[in-house]
């Protein structure tokens, strides 16, 4: 499967990859020039935090081979697919009991803060090559790479 | 080789598919009471009507298919011999087995009440039949009494408000999800439900069932005398293991069905895993007791890792809290940190480093973090230079070879 892979080391905190996933999952056009910063439909599925050093550390979903948020779903809406490796969300048929924003060890799961949508979580870009944020990335801080399941 | 596997919610399920996983041509049967794979977790849903049968289940409609599953549905296990290997059907028929999963979940507790077993119009909310004979009585202005407050008692307050019904909660203790929540966060969800019409009555019990010539309920009389007319009464006074059925003396039953580390029980060949086991009521550990139940019935040993049932999600008319630990102090040289707005809570129960305990209300965004924390009793000690609410995982950050995140 491939996965993110982060190189905490290299991540200066541009945000260049939350504001590629805000525009990539924009309801409007996925051009940065026209992404609305502050339009909560817009926002991102990663997140940068910064460690008590003051470090930026990049947080994002690492499809993990064990996934505890697809473990906590009692409606079978979060599912790991055996073949690729990724973790699935359907939104449509999760009940919001935030059982996986609860269960997900690193914190990178979250409640939308709109109304009408439910959990925020990376998608890989759904059918894109390589996902939006590791093309913007200008350190290669992130990388998407091939890893052994 | 065949695995039974007795009951088909998280724990049952989960196991039957692991085992297909690990042993592709073993084979595998399924045997369940009822005749439908739903979540019981939804129910509440389906109550409001927000949701229909087919709506409410948690796996893919040709589970048993694709895993090449036996499923004998509509069947209920009415013994078992752990002598001869075999389990004993209601129909009369005979299974055997090599070794068996017993996950048949719990049943409703019904506290002894007077007129409360005897009286018609009361339910309990487990089963997929609760749902649909309480339905006919569910209509815009009828009265109804949930008595407890607990998470199945609000759910099904919630979900019969949705449609109308004029909701009662009885709590004895002094607030609703008295084991979840502490005072100040029961008190906003109980604001909301006032302003959504759900009478709460907390610091009662229920006395007495009133009910009239026909044995239908009429009402209940509280605590303290007053009384409520109701003609339809919700039970959720808690859950025990279903073992009564098990009548072999080879398997040790105490709070649950007595189990290892790996799930065994004290007879050979013979599992148990979720509710039934009474180590946890909680969706997440059945699962990851069914899955590691699976491993040991494929003869490959895997040892639970993970206990740390004290934690729940809650989410009613959009207030999400995350309750996890102790959500009091257990005495005065714990330190406990708050954090107050007018829609945020956050409260967090620490002492010497270790943190016990945490409620997140309004704002639980990112907030899985401390559910490992709490958890895995990992040491803040090290994080000085952060507030303790503006900790996450940045602060405990490393990762595998592969780059999965670890602790």
């Amino acid at each position: 499967m491939k996965r993110i892979i982060i190189d905490k080391s290299l991540c200066m905190g541009c945000l260049n990859c939350t504001i590629a996933c805000m525009s990539e999952h924009s309801s409007g056009s996925k051009s940065i020039y026209e992404l609305d910063l502050e339009d909560a439909a817009n926002e991102g599925r990663n997140h940068i935090t910064l460690d008590q050093c003051n470090k930026p550390t990049p947080i994002f979903c690492r499809h993990c081979d064990d996934p505890e948020c697809v473990t906590a779903c009692m409606t079978g809406a979060m599912t790991k697919n055996a073949d690729t490796g990724k973790v699935s969300y359907d939104e449509e048929h999760c009940a919001a009991c935030f059982m996986c924003v609860m269960s997900c060890p690193y914190g990178v799961l979250k409640p939308s803060s709109q109304k009408d949508k439910k959990v925020i979580r990376c998608d890989y870009c759904q059918d894109r090559e390589i996902p939006r944020c590791v093309e913007n990335c200008p350190t290669e801080a992130i990388k998407f790479v091939e890893v052994d399941k | 080789m065949r695995h039974v596997i007795i009951g088909a919610s998280a724990a049952g399920l989960n196991a039957a598919q692991t085992i297909r996983s690990l042993c592709p041509t073993d084979e595998i049967m399924v045997i369940s009471s009822e005749d439908k794979i739903y979540s019981r977790c939804m129910l509440h849903h389906l109550v409001s009507g927000h949701r229909t049968v087919d709506s409410i289940g948690f796996v893919a409609p040709d589970f048993f298919e694709i895993n090449r599953i036996h499923w004998l549905k509509g069947t209920t296990v009415r013994s078992l011999d752990t002598a001869k290997k075999q389990v004993c059907l209601s129909d009369g028929g005979l299974v055997d087995y090599d070794t068996l999963l017993i996950a048949t979940g719990a049943l409703p507790s019904i506290p002894p009440i007077p007129n409360l077993r005897a009286a018609k119009n009361v339910f309990t909310l487990r089963e997929l039949s609760d749902v649909t004979t309480m339905d006919h009585l569910i209509q815009e202005g009828v009265e109804a009494v949930i008595i407890g407050g607990g998470l199945i008692g609000i759910d099904a307050a919630v979900g019969l408000a949705a449609r109308g019904v004029r909701v009662s909660v009885i709590e004895m203790a002094d607030r609703i999800l008295p084991l979840q929540l502490d005072k100040k966060s029961a008190s906003r969800y109980e604001a909301l439900f006032k302003q959504h019409g759900i009478n709460v009555l907390t610091g009662k019990s229920v006395q007495e069932v009133l009910i009239n010539d026909d044995m239908e309920a009429v009402g209940v009389r509280l605590s303290d005398n007053q009384t409520i007319s109701a003609s339809l009464i919700v039970v959720a006074a808690g859950v025990r293991p279903n073992t009564d059925w098990i009548n072999d003396r080879a398997i040790k039953i105490g709070r649950g069905i007595v189990t290892d580390d790996c799930c065994r029980t004290t007879a050979d060949s013979v599992f148990a895993a979720g509710d039934v086991a009474g180590k946890t009521g909680i969706w997440p550990l059945a699962v990851k007791q069914g899955v590691q139940a699976a491993y040991n019935m494929c003869g490959q040993k895997k040892v639970l890792d993970d206990n740390f049932n004290l934690k729940n999600a809650i989410n009613f008319f959009g207030l999400q809290t995350i309750s996890l630990g102790v959500i009091e102090e257990p005495d005065d040289s714990y330190e406990v940190d708050i954090y107050e707005s007018a829609t945020v809570y956050k409260k967090i129960i620490h002492k010497e480093g270790i943190v016990y305990g945490a409620i997140f209300q309004g704002d639980i965004v990112y907030s899985g973090v401390w559910t490992s924390i709490i958890g895995k009793h990992l040491s803040i000690t090290r994080i000085t230079n952060k507030d303790i609410l503006d900790i996450d995982y940045s602060d405990f950050y490393k990762t595998t070879p592969d780059g999965q995140f670890c602790y």
